[in-house]
């Protein structure tokens, strides 16, 4: 990466209180173009309100967010979406009762237009942005092997599968950054692996950045181009998994607490 | 991300939807056409054989049905609860006949055509449910029912106190006719008669909300099946998640709220031309646009099953049809004796039906009639003639 490009995405000196809680205190890191970056940091250190403040759930007393080179901050997450910024969630917030086509679809709706008299009256020009959307959501189900389970109701799903949906969904938004919440919450070794080879495949076949909050060490290290590490509320270190490994602050932080 | 920039393999064949055959060539669109007629015959021909009394009785389940889907949208698919459907129905009833009649002594009328208030009564609903954005936006469950249930009241009071509009609570003020492009629907004029049958008063009303109800149920269907479906959807199950994908949040609740409130003012305007008059209600509690109309929505819905259209129409014919059914068959029979303060009238006999079907419902099949009929496709489709008709490919 030349240091010259603009970061895909960029957080500035972002602080944010909670009562007399600096959840974050003068944040700031850039994620390189087609990086995976990797948000780290003891319980409490303030990667979940970073991550909502990036995605437009929580709004930052003070600092800016940059997409791009485009300042978003302060932009609704529905906002968001259209500007290029996906986001999978931890707990999947996906709609248990909807087919995998529907909860894939569902990404599609700040790229299409039509409203209720539209949709009910099947008008011709919005059935067939739909069907076009529709292949494409099923061209990103088929990069992801969930394919055969288009039609299948996803509270019946695998955990794995459903982590897929998730991320499905999140790609059919043609995200620039993908934001990923902890994706391997509650996995074992084995699914957390998978996960961590999936990652990397979207990231190679989309050329995406990719921010990950992420507990699991193993998954981190493995995955990531480069880490930044925080500690109540501010960027202790920042660096390649390498660098960072061997950073006293980030031992002392980080790996000595879980000792 | 630009589009096309997946290496995966392209999709081996193009998906199945909005796939196209020829009428005869595919067994499953046979089989949809087959249902298709048989829908076909269950509204055409009763006109031509039933009694008056029945067709009133078909006329009404069809009010019902409008409202329920209207509401069905809004709850089921949505996920927002509102009791304050009557209170839409009767803005819809009362802005057609303020609209659609002429200038009267003590009431207002703007002397529109029937067809333009009949619409004008849909979007002044739909816009007043708009104008409740701001509580719906920010109540959310069981909180929204009880904040809903406050426009009942409202309507109540309106009703009773501007007299101008809804012609009192004494004598109403009659429903204007419908005037479908020169065939009036309450007066035989012109006369016509179908198939040897003269097309009366009820056969004409039956026929109007047959269309009616068809196009509010083909709308209901086509949003539920796309885009606005999807985004009504995401909003129930996960407001933030919905957000993060993309969808305006307050707007779309508001959006489906205004829906719903066009649905119920359009079953407002069939209810006044069913009693041929607006009448408001005395009490809260019982009357058109009363607590216990509002509450039968939600049996319809409840027993249909959450969110499906087909569904509501099906609660319909239930909650709305059995007391009719009931007095008509067995009207002045013992059981039914229709004098006396203990008297179990058809009306108290169907709450106990559909107060017994609910718990029904909610204790063995909380999807209600339509996952019964889901259930019994996915079972028929399992038998060897079954999976010829009902498999995708009809393979
Ligand atoms: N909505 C909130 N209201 C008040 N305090 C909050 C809120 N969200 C976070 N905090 C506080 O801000 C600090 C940072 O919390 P945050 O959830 O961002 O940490 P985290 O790094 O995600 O931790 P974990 O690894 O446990 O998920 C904590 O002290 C937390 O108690
Ligand atoms: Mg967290």
């Amino acid at each position: 990466m030349s240091p010259a490009a603009t970061p895909a995405l960029q957080v500035d000196d972002l602080a944010l209180s909670f009562g007399g809680v600096k959840a974050l205190d003068k944040v700031s890191f850039g994620v390189a173009p087609g990086n995976i970056h990797a948000l780290i940091g003891p319980n409490g250190a303030g990667k979940s309100t970073c991550f909502n403040v990036i995605c437009g759930v929580y709004r930052a007393d003070r600092g800016a967010v940059r997409l791009g080179g485009n300042d978003v901050t302060g932009m609704h997450p529905h906002q968001l979406a259209g500007k290029g910024l996906g986001r999978s969630f931890q707990n999947l917030a996906l709609s248990m009762h909807s087919t995998v086509l529907d909860n894939v679809m569902l990404a599609r709706h700040c790229r299409t237009r039509g409203g209720f008299m539209a949709a009910g009256a099947r008008w011709p020009s919005m059935m067939s942005e739909q069907a076009k959307h529709t292949a494409r959501a099923v061209e990103i189900c088929e990069f992801l092997g969930i394919e055969r389970l288009l039609h299948a109701p996803v509270g019946g799903l695998s955990y794995g599968d459903a982590k897929r949906v998730d991320i499905a969904r999140a790609l059919a938004t043609e995200p620039e950054v993908l934001l990923l919440d902890e994706p391997a919450a509650g996995m074992n070794a084995g699914e957390t692996a998978e996960v961590a080879e999936l990652i990397k495949v979207v990231r190679d076949a989309l050329e995406i950045s990719i921010l990950l909050v992420e507990h699991d060490m193993t998954l981190v290290m493995g995955v990531a181009d480069r880490i930044t590490v925080l500690d109540f509320g501010k960027v202790v270190a920042d660096g390649t998994p390498a660098e960072v490994r061997n950073d006293p602050e980030v031992i002392r932080a980080y790996l000595g607490e879980q000792e | 991300m630009s589009e096309g920039t997946l290496t995966a393999d392209p999709p081996a064949e193009t998906p199945s939807h909005g796939r196209r055959g020829g009428l005869l060539s595919n067994p499953a669109t046979l089989f949809r056409w087959g249902v298709r007629l048989v829908i076909a015959l269950i509204v055409l021909t009763p006109p031509l054989y039933f009694e008056p009394s029945w067709l009133r009785v078909g006329q009404y389940v069809m009010i019902g049905a409008v409202a329920a889907i209207g509401l069905t949208l809004l709850t089921g698919q949505a996920g927002q609860l509102s009791l304050a459907h009557p209170f839409f129905m009767f803005v819809g009833g009362a802005t057609y006949c303020v609209l659609g009649s002429e200038d009267a002594p003590g009431k207002v009328g703007f002397g529109l055509p029937s067809l333009v208030a009949l619409i004008g009564a849909i979007l002044v609903a739909a816009a007043l449910g708009l104008a409740f954005a701001p509580v719906s936006g920010r109540v959310r469950g069981v909180y929204l029912g009880v904040a809903t249930l406050a426009l009942v009241y409202v309507g109540l009071y309106l009703g009773q106190q501007w007299t101008s509009l809804s012609g009192g609570t004494a004598s109403g003020r009659p429903s204007p006719d419908l005037n479908l492009f020169g065939i009036k629907t309450l007066r035989n004029d012109p006369e016509i008669s179908f198939l040897g049958q003269a097309m009366e008063r009820e056969q004409r009303v039956w026929y109007l909300f047959a269309l009616l109800l068809l196009i509010a149920a083909l709308l209901a269907w086509g949003a539920v099946r796309s885009r606005p479906g999807r985004a009504w959807r995401a909003v129930r199950d996960n407001e933030s998640a919905a957000s993060a994908l993309g969808v305006n949040v307050p707007r779309v609740r508001a959006e489906v709220f205004a829906i719903s409130s066009g649905y119920a003012g359009l079953a407002g305007v069939m209810t006044v031309m069913w009693y041929r008059l607006l009448k408001p209600d005395e009490s809260e509690f019982a009357g058109t646009y009363s607590i216990v109309v509002a509450i039968a929505f939600l049996a319809m819905i409840l027993i249909g099953g959450l969110g499906s259209v087909g569904g509501a129409i099906a609660g319909s014919v239930l909650v709305f049809g059995l007391p009719g059914m009931l007095t008509i068959m067995i009207g002045g029979n013992e059981l039914f004796g229709t004098s006396g303060a203990n008297a179990i009238t058809p009306a108290i006999f169907t709450s106990f039906v559909y107060g017994a079907a609910i718990i029904i419902v909610v204790l063995f099949e909380p999807g209600g009639l339509a996952a019964l009929g889901r259930r019994l496709k996915a079972t028929a489709a399992r038998t060897q003639l079954g999976s010829t008709l009902l498999s995708p490919k009809g393979s």
